[in-house]
């Protein structure tokens, strides 16, 4: 039997103004028909670029991509076309961004029909069919900027289904979406998948992926490091590349103490493979959690909520997010604020930096009531006292991400090279310093927002999901950090998150449920 | 209508179009801008086309009303004898009436004149008139009122005004200015005109049944009744008219002023195509403003494409989805401008008092104005689909974009049309092909100024990152933004560049038209007036130049028609003081040197006509002479003391051989004068039948005269006895300067030989006859002279050697080829030649305006007034239109560049929204970010002005290569020079800053008000 999607020794490389990135180094997987491959990778891995070749919407620079036994590279004009329209489905990560704002849920979700000419009652048909799974039935007509994050995507999703694609290929489908949605999103593809036959790429750092996967491809700087199969969960297959090159997962060369240099010999039937005297592993800062030292009794309040009451809207389109919210944040310990999708978590970490106001109650903040203060003052607050990691966080395009980090130290006064450097390489960007941060995916520009907040050194620490877009490694490891530094500064964390990795980390929780 | 196969294929080609126009509904605000400029770009057009109409209405009724009273109507004539008047003359009437009628001239008032006819004693050129009141302006009496035959009451018109039988004069006066009564002027004079009122009744008068008459109908001619757009269905109308009438009777004619008519027609025309490059500007100012808009559109267009790409859209269904968002904006937005500018042409309708069916349907409406909107729909759908799709294309290491492609193929175009030609009146008034280069030019400038700009700022965008290092945050945030990431900023740049470059070109043309037309009246009126003698009047008083000279201060002008036989060229010779060309209204171009430089050229002491002083109390003039030959005719001439020259006539003394004395009364002028020459010329008698026998045969040989003639000095009789004049016939030279052999000091003897025509002159020896008279050459005539740049020129039968000293492109007041000499050489050069040859009978003077009333005063003398001319040339009604529309270009155009600028901050606004937040959250308050958009606001505004003002400047210069009309749309002389209006540019520049920076300024503190900030807007 054909494969459904053949990827041989492709290559993906950019020209930037800093030079050429390899963001695919010889990557090789094989799909089968109807199977369901879940691809995880830490950010900057080459995830996203792999779906946009298999999408047609980019080209490798060298290597075979069939599909169906025809080769993308060679497809032009119509077919491509045709290929893009009818067999392929495709989620984009930033969903926010695929979705058409002058367009409703319906209409969205019955885009790909109508563009194929389906006559209008079967686009009907289809969309409630798909809306009503996905719980969104009574949702049709919304636009996008009326639902939250988690709706948007899940209308995404029916979106990129609704024209039952032979290929389905998802970015991220459950980027920002609670456990629970997350479990809906993954039951759909599943179950539309095998109804269909449809052969389904997931990328995505989320475990829970690996739910309805046959199959689990973990990529790695550009290339397929580890395979397994759903069958069988505790074996992880290396993949040998060409040429013998292999990828021995971290957790392997942390426990063996492999740094930089190793030594390899055969073992009867096996290859061991062991650490060198003067390649032995530093300590790293992203090292996964050890025990967790005791949390300090720390003093006072960084944070103090009073009845807190916040509306969005005007008139008939008025929505309270929250109301009469009260809760106090203490410093030296990292604080998760919880809650499904559109609870509020990203409205109440914007009142604690003081990008906005609430509509009743108070909000003292290091002993600051940001409530009282105005614009100039609470920017110079946050410029003194605090440091935010936004969602998605945009960064200043044109700079690198060095500079980025620069700039920030820069505009609080501080020596703008100082520790620079070293923050990088806490978060393992040091690699891509010069980078521009518009070159860089999105997990990786989530970690340079956390380089810049950590190099800041503030007194409260505020994260909207940080690890959102990073596989569950990293995200284990930035939510250790986090919680080491609440300690080790005596600072206040706090962090809005779904995110278990994070969340079983976590001092306190605040749930906004 | 479709069948179910074909259906989904229709809704696959429908659903994008639907999906754009969804796109456009669902967000209106966001192609508010675009629509915006596609609407002001209809609506100017439709307003410019409407204005340039009323512009040649306006310049036409111009024209008609300033024509002469006899010339301001249509007239028909019948002349004859009418065998049966009375059935005659009524069938004329309605016959011409008939025909008449759709001229659209008033009702013809009758008129009849009859021949002068003997009435008793009395020669009389008896008139009539239907309407006599509005013909006739009594002094005495009263209006005529009856006429039947026998006693027939008439107004006598002028003098006289005696009764004669039959005709009792019941009133006098003289005729009004009516184009009817101009009927009669030339019948005025003499005093025989009497008028009777009632053609129908006079023409029936037996007593003159079979007298000749002439019938005339006029129908005067208001200045609205030919309308700019029926000069030519006015002209064919009184051709049919014509014909139809001298058809049904040759003794009929009807005149009408169609040649003036057509002259201000072909004027507006001229005009109206200088409009389109106003219209054409306005054009491309709005195109290149909807091309901002639609970059503006780019991020959020592309987004929206990505969308459909991953939503499986084929490439021709993005494209198709694309275009319909174009069509959609820039459909009803033409729509809309039109309309707008209908309105605009109605509002324009009723301030003029035009027609407005007749403007609306000739201009907004009409089937050229359809062909223009629609071609402005399209190339405005064509700039916003591309603008906002259209990528780069990498060549190597170059990247050519669309508008590089365009901007190279608008350089060929202009290179092309720069080397067939530039268009002139004449062109402009016949070429049709001229009016789509004109309307071009701007958008070619422009496209290939913008793309070359956009290209320089590449370069310099990228010094700002090396600028940016040491720099304060906020400057190195905004340095780093230009260099970095420079589309916007670049497009932003182009776009002020070119709507300031427009404004400039607009506010700088239009000094230069009005620099012209001050230069022109200047050169037209080298000082502040002219003064001439009035050719009416013959004077025998001081000449104009030397008399306004000594009352004035006025620099004495000697001007001459002359010509250059032997490169047969005519040439205008000036004479006026050489040290007074300082004084003159001088324009650098006119020569390589300067006034000064070239008065030394042409100057040096003044010399004076050498002759001999007759006293002033001197009767007559005495010459003794013998004559042994053929008998011959002898004059003296005589300047006078006012510098006027005489002839005194010593008449034909015998021939025998015997010494007799020639004498001759002296007229008073010539007492006191200088005796110049003697004239020995053909017996007067034998000349006459000389010349008669001529006639049809070619002359004998025979005709020639021959003798001696010997002189001794003339001698001056008076009360006071006779003197010999102080004669020294040694200094006496004859033909060519060649001094006669024998002469003494008090006697000469020559040997004559003439033949007919030709006259020999003796005259002291001149100054002048030393050499060619140095002179300022026109460039062609001087290098037409040679090497050696002498040249003889005559002015009638005199002749001058004149030596090219210097060159000048231009002298005031001389057209085409001229020679300027000092006046006094050139005076007496041509006087010793034929005295009385060169006159100063023009003078410049230089004044107030007080003084124009004095300069007329009891002298019979035209005065032209420098201010005059240029008033006059100011109120022409196209020269204010064309400059009026310039003026309203160039504001409109900076307003546009404001809109814009406010467009590329308010785009930045909210395309970098999620950067702007990013930066808050970091602590980056609002007044640092406001400075960081200002400061890049700030040098987007600096470059586009810096670049506006080089292609402002680029632009005026061609135009004024490409275009030679003035402001009043003839030829410009002197030619246009680029004038820009230094003060008027620096004022505005400020004001434009400042406008700018209070935008920015606005815009930048309303986005950062006391309110929450604003995360990441969605980029579409």
């Amino acid at each position: 039997m054909t494969p459904a999607v053949e990827i041989e020794d492709v290559f993906r490389v950019y020209a930037t103004d800093e030079g050429k990135a390899a963001a695919l180094q010889g990557l090789s997987v094989t799909v089968r028909e109807g199977e369901i491959v879940a691809v995880l990778g830490p950010s900057g891995s080459g995830k996203t670029t792999l779906l946009r070749i298999l999408a047609g919407l980019d080209r490798p620079s060298a290597g075979q991509v069939r599909v169906a036994g025809v080769d993308l590279r060679r497809l032009r004009g119509r077919r491509l076309d045709r290929y893009r329209s009818r067999d392929l489905g495709y989620a984009d990560q930033r969903y926010t961004q695929a979705l058409a704002p002058e367009l409703t849920a319906g209409e969205l979700v019955s885009l790909r029909l109508a563009l194929a000419g389906e006559s209008p009652r079967a686009q009907s048909r289809r969309t409630a069919e798909l809306l009503r799974k996905v719980g969104l039935e009574d949702r049709a007509d919304a636009y996008p900027r009326e639902l939250s994050g988690g709706e948007q995507q899940r209308v995404a999703l029916c979106a990129a289904l609704a024209h039952r694609p032979k290929l389905l290929l998802a970015d991220e489908p459950t980027g920002e979406l609670d456990a629970k949605n997350a479990a809906v999103v993954y039951e759909l593809i599943g179950e539309l998948a095998r109804a269909q036959g449809t052969t389904v790429i997931v990328v995505s750092h989320d475990p829970g992926s690996a739910t309805i996967a046959d199959r689990i491809v973990n990529i790695r700087d550009g290339r397929v490091s580890a395979e397994r199969a759903r069958q069988r969960p505790e074996n992880d297959e290396i993949v040998v590349g060409r040429g013998g090159w292999l990828r021995v997962p971290e957790e392997l060369l942390r426990r063996s103490g492999i740094g930089s240099r190793a030594r390899a010999r055969l073992a009867e039937e096996a290859v061991v493979i062991e650490a060198t005297e003067d390649g032995a592993q530093p300590a790293s800062t992203l090292d996964p959690p050890t025990a967790p030292a005791p949390v300090p009794e720390a003093d006072g309040v960084a944070v103090e909520l009073r009845g807190l009451t916040k509306r969005t809207g005007r008139g008939r389109g008025q929505r309270t997010v929250f109301s009469g919210l009260s809760a106090a944040i203490r410093p030296g310990r990292l604080t998760v604020i919880t809650g499904p999708s559109g609870s509020g978590k990203t409205t109440l970490l914007h009142l604690l930096a003081g990008l906005d106001l609430p509509s009743s109650g108070e909000v003292n903040v290091l002993g600051t009531r940001l409530d009282m203060l105005d614009r100039a003052e609470r920017a110079a607050f946050r410029r003194e006292r605090l440091a935010l990691v936004a969602q998605e966080p945009p960064l200043v395009s044109f700079l690198s991400v060095r500079e980025n980090v620069e700039l920030f130290l820069g505009l609080r006064g501080a020596d703008p090279t100082d520790g620079v450097g070293q923050m990088l390489a806490v978060v393992g960007l040091d690699q891509l310093a010069e980078q521009r941060v518009s070159r860089l995916s999105t997990g990786e520009q989530e970690r340079v927002a956390i380089a810049r907040a950590l190099a800041s050194e503030p007194d409260l620490l505020l994260a909207d999901e940080p690890t959102a877009r990073l596989d569950y490694a990293n995200a284990l490891a930035i939510g250790e950090l986090l919680s080491r530094i609440a300690r080790e500064r005596g600072i206040a964390v706090v962090c809005a998150t779904h995110d278990p990795a994070v969340i079983e980390q976590a001092d306190a929780e605040l749930s906004l449920a | 209508m479709f069948g179910e196969r074909a259906l989904p294929h229709v809704r696959r080609l429908t659903f994008p179009v639907r999906l754009g126009i969804r796109r456009v509904t669902a967000r209106p605000a966001a192609f508010v801008l675009a629509g915006a400029g596609v609407a002001l770009a209809a609506c100017a057009l439709a307003t410019i086309s409407a204005a340039s109409l009323v512009v040649k209405d306006r310049a036409v009724a111009r024209t008609v009303a300033g024509l002469p009273p006899e010339q301001r109507a249509v007239r028909v004539t019948w002349v004859g004898a009418a065998p049966v008047p009375s059935e005659a003359w009524a069938a004329l009437d309605r016959q011409v009436r008939a025909l008449t009628r759709p001229l659209g001239t008033q009702p013809p008032t009758a008129v009849m004149l009859y021949r002068d006819t003997r009435f008793g004693k009395e020669i009389i050129r008896l008139g009539a008139v239907d309407g006599l009141d509005r013909v006739v302006e009594l002094s005495s009496g009263r209006l005529p009122s009856t006429c039947e035959p026998g006693h027939c009451e008439v107004a006598a018109i002028g003098g006289g005004g005696l009764s004669a039988p039959g005709l009792p004069v019941t009133g006098r006066g003289s005729l009004r200015t009516d184009p009817g009564a101009a009927f009669f002027r030339s019948a005025a004079q003499g005093g025989r005109l009497r008028l009777a009122a009632g053609v129908d009744r006079v023409s029936q008068l037996p007593a003159l049944a079979d007298s000749f008459r002439t019938y005339g109908w006029i129908a005067p001619l208001r200045p609205h009744d030919v309308r700019a757009w029926d000069v030519d269905g006015f002209q064919a109308r009184i051709d049919r008219a014509r014909t139809a009438l001298v058809a049904s009777s040759p003794n009929f004619d009807l005149t009408a002023p169609t040649v003036a008519v057509a002259d201000a027609g072909a004027k507006a025309r001229i005009a109206g195509r200088r409009l389109l490059l106003v219209g054409g500007q306005a054009v491309v100012l709005l195109l290149a403003f909807v091309l901002l808009a639609a970059t503006r559109l780019r991020r959020s267009t592309r987004a929206s494409s990505r969308r459909l790409d991953s939503f499986g859209a084929t490439g021709w269904q993005t494209r198709l989805a694309a275009l319909a968002e174009a069509v959609l904006v820039v459909l009803p937005a033409t729509l809309l401008g039109w309309l707008l500018g209908a309105v605009a042409a109605l509002a324009l309708a009723e301030a003029t008092d035009t027609p407005a069916g007749a403007l609306i349907s000739r201009s907004v409406i009409s089937p050229t104005a359809f062909a223009l909107v629609l071609v402005v729909a399209a190339a405005a759908t064509l700039v916003l689909y591309l603008g906002s799709r259209a990528r780069s294309v990498a060549i190597g290491a170059a990247t050519i974009s669309i508008a590089d492609v365009a901007g190279a193929g608008a350089l060929v175009a202009l290179l092309v049309a720069f080397a067939v030609g530039g268009a002139d009146a004449e062109s402009l008034a016949t070429s049709r092909g001229t009016g789509i280069v004109l309307l071009l030019l701007p958008g070619l400038i422009a496209l290939v100024a913008g793309v070359v700009i956009a290209r320089l700022l590449q370069p310099a965008l990228r010094a700002c990152e090396r600028a940016a290092a040491e720099r304060s945050l906020s400057l190195k945030l905004a340095l780093l933004s230009l260099a970095r990431a420079p589309g916007t900023a670049t497009v932003a740049i182009v776009f002020v560049s070119v709507s300031v470059g427009l404004a400039v070109f607009a506010a700088t043309y239009r000094s230069t038209l009005i620099r012209n037309d001050a230069d022109r009246a200047a050169f037209e009126v080298p000082l502040d007036y002219t003064v001439k003698q009035d050719p009416r009047f013959v004077s025998q008083a001081t000449p104009v130049g030397s008399a306004y000279a000594a009352r004035f201060g006025a620099v004495p002008v000697v001007r001459l028609q002359g010509e250059a036989p032997s490169l047969d060229r005519r040439v205008t010779l000036l004479g006026l003081p050489s040290g007074d060309l300082t004084r003159l209204h001088w324009r650098d171009d006119y020569a390589a040197d300067a006034p000064g430089a070239l008065a030394e050229r042409i100057g040096g002491a003044p010399v004076r006509l050498q002759g001999a002083r007759i006293p002033i109390g001197a009767r007559e003039l005495r010459l003794p002479v013998t004559i042994r030959g053929d008998q011959i005719h002898l004059s003296a001439n005589v300047r006078t003391r006012q510098g006027r020259f005489l002839v005194v006539d010593l008449g034909e003394p015998p021939n025998d051989g015997r010494p007799v004395v020639a004498h001759a009364a002296l007229p008073p002028a010539a007492r006191g004068g200088l005796l110049v020459g003697l004239v020995v010329e053909f017996s007067r008698a034998e000349e006459f039948t000389a010349a008669h026998r001529e006639t049809g045969t070619p002359p004998p040989i025979a005709v020639f005269r021959a003798g001696l003639l010997e002189l001794r000095r003339p001698l001056a009789a008076g009360p006071r006895g006779v003197r010999p004049l102080s004669v020294d016939y040694r200094d006496w030279v004859g033909a060519r300067g060649a001094r006669p052999p024998a002469a003494s000091a008090g006697s000469l003897a020559i040997r004559y030989l003439l033949t007919q025509g030709q006259v020999f002159r003796l005259r002291p020896r001149q100054p002048t006859d030393a050499g060619p008279i140095p002179v300022i050459a026109s460039s062609s005539l001087a290098h037409a002279a040679g090497v050696n740049g002498v040249l003889r020129l005559y002015v009638g039968t005199a002749s001058v050697n004149v030596r090219v000293a210097a060159t000048a492109r231009r002298f005031p007041s001389a057209s085409g080829d001229f020679v300027v000499a000092d006046r006094s050489r050139l005076e007496t050069a041509l006087n010793a030649a034929v005295p009385g040859s060169a006159v100063a009978d023009e003078a410049w003077v230089a004044g107030g305006p007080g003084l124009g009333a004095q300069l007329v005063h009891d002298s019979p003398v035209r005065v032209t007034s420098r201010r005059a001319v240029e008033d006059e040339l100011r109120s022409d009604p196209l020269a204010r239109g064309s400059l009026l529309v310039l003026a309203a270009a160039a504001l409109v155009a900076l307003a546009l560049s404001l809109v814009g600028l406010a467009l590329t901050v308010a785009v930045d606004l909210r395309d970098e929204a999620g950067e702007l937040f990013d930066l808050e959250t970091q602590g980056m308050g609002p007044a640092e970010l406001r400075r960081q958009l200002r400061l890049r606001a700030a040098v987007v505004l600096a470059a586009g002005v810096v670049g506006g003002l080089a292609i402002g400047a680029v632009l005026a210069l061609a135009v004024l290569k490409a275009l030679a009309v003035s402001a009043n749309s003839t030829e410009p002389v002197p030619p246009l020079v680029l004038a820009p209006d230094w003060l008027t540019l620096a004022l505005g520049c400020v004001l434009f800053l400042l406008l700018a920076f209070g935008v920015v300024g606005v815009l930048t503190r309303a986005a950062f008000r006391e309110q929450a900030a604003t995360p990441t807007a969605e980029a579409a």
